[in-house]
């Protein structure tokens, strides 16, 4: 039930992303390329999330559709810039925007993309009106200062080369970087609208942050254990890339010295001069740690305190299949294999 | 033969491994858990500052604080800068008041209690009427407008369209009440119009849009704005 309304929602955004994609030119270089990740098919939790939290606060499926839109909108546009900035080979089974459009090309849709999220939201004021629309306006202002926060901060990192980090910098990281648009600013959004403004929506911080940081520890494990088909992207592409993931910085935490060297010397090779080789050493290396299993134990502890959350602040609310599929998406957040 | 345990030597510790696995659980999900926790109430509290230090970019509320003197200078500032913000917003609103007065007498249509001007430009455009307040089903709404020509004798008839909502929802013309919706308007005279807007018990909420125009001059329309909140 619940993959199938993920599926429902993700649809019913798509369906509202493609109507305000413009049908004009130039469309090679431009608008056809606009369509391409958001019909690549994505989980669509966002707007799942968004929608879902808006009706099971009684509110209806219609007034949380632009803010959906808007959501999908900037996730996809986020993906098609992480893709040139992470030099990544792969989105969706497919080859990331760049490698098929030069990098250049790429960074002006997704440019783009994030231009056109903003139209949806001035629109929420015809349906919503002025108040609600400003609420929305400032969460979405928010969420996109934070993401871009989060990843200049990782970018740094390996810019910088950085071997020293910690559980908390990691925390800190994906909160900024995944957590307040993924889960927070989707929830937050859902409640402001279901509940027409009457909610304090930095009450659902918590579970958003549990739930995005669940998610995206997951997101991480896969990276490196997933089938590669049911991913969609290279495993051990993050190793390559040299993304700080919970693995890599608790092997840097329980490395000995020498392991420590030879993981700061692969690091500091610009990505494509990197080994396989030298990066299944590093996989090696996490396994002789169990950081992976450490990973999966946090995602795990993270997902039971999202759920404890959920029924504190959903507990009270009438059941229907809305918040049953709020439910099940946490415990999905951890069970997911792609 | 297998040993049998000797209860004196050493007491049964009844799922002792067990019970020391969920308490390392629990420690080590807890640790984490607080670990999360800490992060965001910090990037929280950090956020709160941020906003704080560029709210007092624009005003320096501290540095006035500490300088009475400046506080003084900024209060007379402000108060120059009040009175000139009402000035020019007092300005702006009597070049609108013109500018309706203007499209009225060429419309001969406009809102109650403003003067007429002699002059006949701006013929296409439109008055707009918007509810000051979020209508609930079953709700009424009135407006009031006073039509005036000041050289001719003018036969005016209002026709009315459907509110039209997003996604095409429509509230229909009928509930819509004009009195008088004809009239004939001699030179110099000036005539009131009610409209009465009534919501039906069964509308949803949003934003609506219904036009009046004149039936003898169709580039005359009057747009009327309301906000639904069931």
């Amino acid at each position: 039930m619940m993959k199938d309304m993920l599926q429902e929602y993700g649809e019913y955004t798509l369906s509202g992303i493609n109507q305000f994609i413009p049908d004009k030119e130039p469309k090679a270089y431009l608008y056809d390329l606009m369509h391409d990740y958001p019909n690549r098919g994505g989980k669509g939790f966002r707007p799942g999330l968004c929608i879902a939290t808006c009706k099971t606060f009684g509110g209806k499926q219609e007034d949380a559709k632009l803010s959906a839109i808007t959501l999908e909108l900037l996730h996809n546009a986020f993906l098609i810039h992480d893709d040139v900035e992470d030099e990544s080979y792969n989105r969706r089974n497919k080859p990331s925007m760049h490698q098929l459009t030069g990098k250049a090309i790429a960074i002006n849709v997704g440019d783009a993309m994030n231009a056109l999220g903003l139209y949806p939201l001035f629109q929420n004021k015809f349906r919503l009106g002025e108040k609600l629309s400003e609420k929305i306006f400032l969460e979405v202002q928010h969420l996109v200062t934070e993401s871009t926060e989060g990843q200049a901060l990782e970018l740094g990192w390996r810019l910088d080369n950085r071997i020293d980090l910690n559980e908390a910098d990691y925390f800190r990281m994906i909160l900024k970087k995944t957590c307040w648009y993924t889960c927070m600013h989707p929830i937050r959004i859902g409640a402001i609208i279901g509940t027409k403004g009457y909610v304090k929506p930095e009450k659902f911080d918590r579970l958003g942050f549990f739930m995005g940081a669940a998610f995206q520890i997951q997101d991480d494990i896969l990276n490196l254990i997933a089938d590669e088909q049911q991913y969609g992207k290279e495993i051990g592409g993050d190793i390559i890339e040299g993304k700080r993931t919970l693995m890599l910085i608790h092997l840097m935490e329980n490395a000995n010295n020498k392991e420590l060297s030879f993981i700061k010397s692969f690091l500091s090779q610009p990505i494509p001069q990197r080994r396989n080789d030298e990066a299944a050493k590093v996989f090696q290396l996490m396994q002789k740690y169990r950081s992976i299993d450490h990973a999966k134990e946090t995602s795990k502890y993270l997902a039971g305190a999202a759920l404890k959350e959920f029924y504190t602040h959903f507990a009270q609310l009438p059941d229907s299949k809305d918040k049953s599929f709020l439910e099940s998406i946490i415990l999905y957040m951890i069970d997911r294999n792609y | 033969m297998p040993s049998i345990p000797n209860p004196q030597k050493k007491p049964p510790q009844k799922n002792s491994s067990k019970e020391k696995g969920s308490e390392r659980i629990m420690s080590s999900a807890q640790r984490i858990v607080s670990s999360a926790v800490n992060v965001l109430e910090e990037e929280i509290a950090a956020g709160i500052l941020a906003a704080k230090k560029l709210e007092t970019k624009f005003i320096n509320v501290e540095e006035v604080r500490n300088n009475q003197d400046e506080l003084m200078n900024r209060i007379r500032r402000d108060t120059h800068e009040a009175v000139d913000l009402f000035l020019d917003a007092f300005a702006t609103l009597a070049q609108q008041l013109n500018g309706i007065t203007e499209r009225a007498k060429t419309g001969n249509a406009e809102k109650s209690a403003v003067i007429q001007k002699k002059s006949t430009e701006n013929l296409s455009q439109p008055v707009f009427l918007e509810s000051d307040k979020i209508l609930k089903p079953g709700e009424s709404v009135s407006f009031q407008i006073v039509i005036s020509d000041d050289d001719n004798e003018v036969q005016i008839s209002l026709t009315k369209s459907d509110f039209i909502g997003y996604d095409n929802k429509k509230i229909s013309s009928r509930n819509i009440l004009i009195k008088p919706n004809s009239v004939l308007l001699k030179a110099k005279e000036k005539v009131e119009i009610h409209i009465v807007v009534k919501i039906p018990k069964n509308a949803t909420s949003g934003f609506y849009r219904a036009i009046l125009s004149d039936k003898l001059n169709p580039k005359t329309v009057i747009l009327i704005t309301l906000q639904i909140d069931e």
